[in-house]
């Protein structure tokens, strides 16, 4: 189906934008009814919600949709409707169904068949006793009135703006039954009254059924009434409008006009030609009064991601600007105009400073935007794993930029679904172990340093060490004897690796793991990292931690082998100077003695060629934190820290995924990011394959690997 | 006229080949090239192109040359492919080639089986064969490392043996 050349395909458009928001709010109030059955607020809510989508939906000639929402709304409205158990579900049922059918239309795919659910519904109306209560209907078609319950903090801002000189007055718009956009009709309206004063009060509440018909508006403006009236009729959408001048409040009688004082309910209807001059004649001494309308603009993400890439070519126009200065600084000590020049850069910084964490904000949008699907998902897997869970969402006003949302969805949903059906006991198990019935899985985001962390923890069996153990050798990930020697948390990131998450029955033996690859390889194209931490009967927690952007980091840059490579400096625990000789082999392992600790390393470039004569040759290690491990890289040389632009290799030529992407320095060189995680993981998996001195060279290319070996054949020779 | 291809002719080692002057970016001089680890060995690395990451491939190697070494005539023609630049390293750039249609041949299927099926066809100009060359399956992701692919399966280890065994 295809709606472009359709009439009111953008009336569709907008539909499709809006529904999303209702769905997720019918969702939302029906999980609240589950949890509190029979609380006939919440069904208002709901009906209210399901009455928007019908109007809609009939506006746009989406037939099915609204037919099937009128029933809905119908048996809704029934007396005993809220009483009914069967309620959250049928409601439930009905949002996918809507969804469903919304896609549909979307995508032009078949129409779900709703048959059960019409017959749940049919079900819900013909409960005994069920008496059709249509209330309101009759009062809201009639003319507009006035209806003067305006709560305390309104009734105190009307004082207020009565003091401060200005008239209130009470707005009342008919919205023409034939709009076709009642929803945004009424925004319309809104926007037309902000333009001539500041609305203080608004009525019905916006996203209501009775917001389709009939808006309320206190505004305070110096501007006659007919003007206000002129401004508010917008043609097919307000049909009647009336504007009624305020009574001042007697609290602020002395204070207001003399004049202004004895005013009685005055409306001033008004005709439409009439408006139609007063409106022309209006419009030049339009007056620009303070207003409070949202000021939210939606814009596509490309423009913004444009923006931020100027401001990254900018960032790189600065370190080159820095670099020249180092330079005529060094040339010319002496010279006087090299304070201003540096003061102009140091300003040019912090504006650009400024500017990008500006755009970056732009991108940050908060988790909220994620979480929100979660709750109505893990009912569902509950539901059908037999499982009780209660999910605990905090954090949600986190913020994270938008591109690093969108791409831990997934994974979250799956760590979700995994924690509900595989985490949690069933309710008497729960029970036997002393447990509260009701499982309580954990969703919690929050930022720390230049990370944002978002964790998923249960409180359900764990995960067992010993059985992981057991499985990893049973599918040859592991050797027996290495097995043994590892840690915990080394054996607990096995669930992790590609092989072991796809085993049959891994469910049995841990509990997770299924899909776990997934979660890792996602997090890595990220440069995050995800961790684990688990206890035998008490829970288990996935811990993953993201950078705050995908665009800038802060990078500490380092040689090996005359090549230039960064890292995020905030991977980096420490930079420490050893020697040769602190480096051990421990079978096939590196590692090296510092300070008491024995820390895995890996060489980036090749062993001990510089002229050792004897001497013991001095090493820089960077002690990096990768996930909840602490590696040590072995490298030539240090060059500093910097602020670099990622800017992405064209990864149809480069398979390799050991560097995620490069820069441009000032001084036009290109550097290496390189992946840690991938990095990492290269050695480790690559270990108990090799014999010999091992995990070295890891940054060498096959030439230099040639090279190497010619050069050593021919010392020996 | 309309039938006439214009190509950008160059050389890699003694034979003259030739890109569709369309596919083309710019030529520049090679500039210093940053090296990808673990990539593969014609892949010569990336090169910074006024703030763009190009990345850049040693036609001579790709084409199976074995003594590389760069000159002051080296040249890297900068094409695009679907929508991204990607740089070739060739010994030099020399002209535009305008040939008619009807001198070009396909390319012998020969060439398909043998790997280098990234030819597209055989020009004639005076009395010269240029080789044609077919950028989308130059660059083509699968092709540019299928070669490489079963020989670089493991490409720390096989480095650490080569190592070990020339010691």
């Amino acid at each position: 189906m295809k709606f472009a050349d359709e009439p009111g395909a953008e009336l569709q458009e907008l539909f499709f934008e809006t529904s999303a928001e209702l769905l997720q709010a019918l969702n939302e109030e029906t999980l609240k009814l589950e949890k509190r059955p029979g609380d006939a607020e919440i069904v208002r809510v709901i009906r209210r919600t399901v009455h928007t989508l019908k109007g809609d939906s009939a506006a746009c000639g989406l037939r099915e949709l609204s037919e099937l929402a009128h029933r809905l709304e119908d048996a809704l409205s029934l007396e005993g409707a809220s009483a009914h158990a069967g309620l959250a579900e049928i409601a439930f049922g009905a949002a996918d169904a809507f969804a469903e059918m919304i896609a549909a239309y979307q995508g032009g795919g078949k129409m779900p068949a709703t048959e059960s659910l019409r017959l749940k519904i049919q079900e819900l109306t013909a409960t005994p006793g069920a008496k059709k209560s249509r209330r309101k209907k009759a009062g809201s078609e009639s003319t507009p009135r006035a209806r003067a319950d305006w709560a305390e903090h309104e009734k105190l801002a009307i004082q207020q703006a009565q003091a401060g000189g200005l008239n209130i007055y009470h707005v009342v718009a008919k919205i023409d039954p034939h709009c076709t956009m009642p929803i945004a009709g009424r925004q319309l309206i809104h926007n037309a009254v902000a333009s001539v004063g500041r609305v203080l009060a608004a009525r019905p509440e916006a996203n209501t059924p009775a917001a389709s018909k009939q808006v309320e508006f206190l505004v305070a403006s110096r501007q006659p009434e007919n003007q206000i009236a002129a401004k508010c009729r917008i043609p097919t959408i307000a049909s009647e409008i009336s504007v009624t001048l305020m009574p001042g409040v007697a609290a602020s009688a002395e204070k207001g006009s003399p004049e202004r004082q004895p005013l009685e309910e005055k409306p001033a209807h008004t005709s439409a030609d009439e408006i139609a001059a007063e409106n022309q004649a209006s419009m030049p001494e339009m007056s620009f009064a303070p207003t409070q309308t949202e000021n939210i603009l939606r814009v596509e993400a490309g423009r913004i991601d444009s923006v931020l890439n100027l401001v990254g070519e900018l960032i790189i126009g600065k370190s080159m600007l820095q670099q020249v200065l180092g330079e005529l600084s060094n040339r010319y000590p002496k010279e006087q105009l090299r304070g201003r020049f540096a003061d102009a850069i140091a300003f040019q910084a912090r504006v650009l400073n400024d500017l990008q964490r500006s755009v970056m904000k732009i991108r940050m949008v908060p988790v909220e935007q994620l979480f929100r699907r979660f709750p109505r998902m893990a009912r569902d897997v509950a539901r059908q794993c037999g499982r009780d869970v209660e999910l605990v969402v905090t954090g949600q006003d986190t913020d994270l930029d938008k591109g690093i949302l969108d791409a831990i969805a997934e994974p979250l949903t799956h760590m979700v679904r995994n924690a509900v059906s595989h985490g949690i006991e069933s309710p008497e198990e729960r029970q036997r172990l002393g447990k509260p019935a009701q499982g309580r899985v954990r969703l919690n985001a929050y930022h720390q340093g230049n990370q944002v962390i978002v964790e998923i923890s249960d409180d359900g069996r764990g995960m067992d060490v010993a059985k992981i153990r057991l499985k990893a050798i049973k599918l040859g990930l592991l050797q027996p004897e290495e097995a043994a020697r590892l840690s915990e948390a080394e054996i607990l990131d096995i669930i992790f690796r590609p092989g072991f998450s796809t085993a049959e029955q891994v469910t049995e033996v841990s509990g997770r793991g299924v899909g776990m690859d997934v979660v890792q390889s996602v997090l890595h194209r990220l440069k995050g990292t995800v961790g684990v931490q688990t206890q035998l009967g008490q829970g288990t927690t996935f811990r993953l931690k993201l950078p705050l952007t995908l665009a800038i980091i802060q990078a500490l840059l380092f040689w090996v082998e005359q090549r230039l490579y960064a890292i995020p400096l905030n991977a980096v625990v420490e930079i420490a100077r050893t020697t040769e000789s602190e480096v051990h082999q421990v079978d096939n392992y590196e590692v090296l003695h510092l300070r008491n600790q024995v820390l895995p390393v890996l060489r980036l470039g090749q062993p001990g060629t510089a002229s050792g004569d004897g001497k013991p040759q001095k090493l820089f290690v960077l002690v990096t934190l990768v996930g909840e491990k602490k590696f040590g890289l072995i490298v030539d040389a240090l060059e500093g820290e910097g602020e670099l632009v990622i800017k992405a290799l064209d990864d149809r030529t480069f398979e390799t995924d050991l560097v995620s992407g490069a820069s441009i320095l000032g001084n036009g060189r290109v550097v290496l990011i390189l992946n840690l995680p991938a990095v990492v993981e290269h050695v480790a998996s690559s270990r108990p394959l090799q014999t010999g001195r091992t995990s070295s060279g890891l940054l060498l290319t096959d030439t230099d690997r040639t090279r190497l070996a010619l050069s050593t054949a021919g010392g020996h020779a | 006229m309309a039938d006439e291809l214009h190509i950008v002719g160059f050389q890699v080692g003694r034979e003259t080949y030739g890109v569709p002057i369309t596919s083309l970016h710019e030529i520049v001089r090679v500039p210093e090239i940053t090296v990808v680890p673990d990539a593969p060995v014609y892949l010569e690395g990336v090169i910074n192109l006024r703030g763009k990451i190009v990345s850049v491939m040693d036609l001579r190697k790709r084409f199976g040359e074995k003594q590389v070494a760069l000159n002051k005539q080296n040249r890297i023609l900068v094409v695009e492919h679907s929508g991204k630049l990607a740089g070739l390293i060739v010994d030099s750039a020399s002209e535009v080639l305008k040939i008619p249609a009807a001198d070009v041949e396909a390319a012998p299927s020969v060439f398909q089986e043998g790997g280098l099926n990234c030819v597209s066809g055989l020009g004639k100009v005076n009395g010269r064969l240029v080789v044609l060359l077919d950028m989308n399956k130059l660059l083509a992701p699968g092709s540019l490392l299928s070669a490489e692919r079963t020989k670089k399966s493991k490409p720390a280890v096989q480095g650490e043996a080569r190592g070990a065994s020339a010691s």
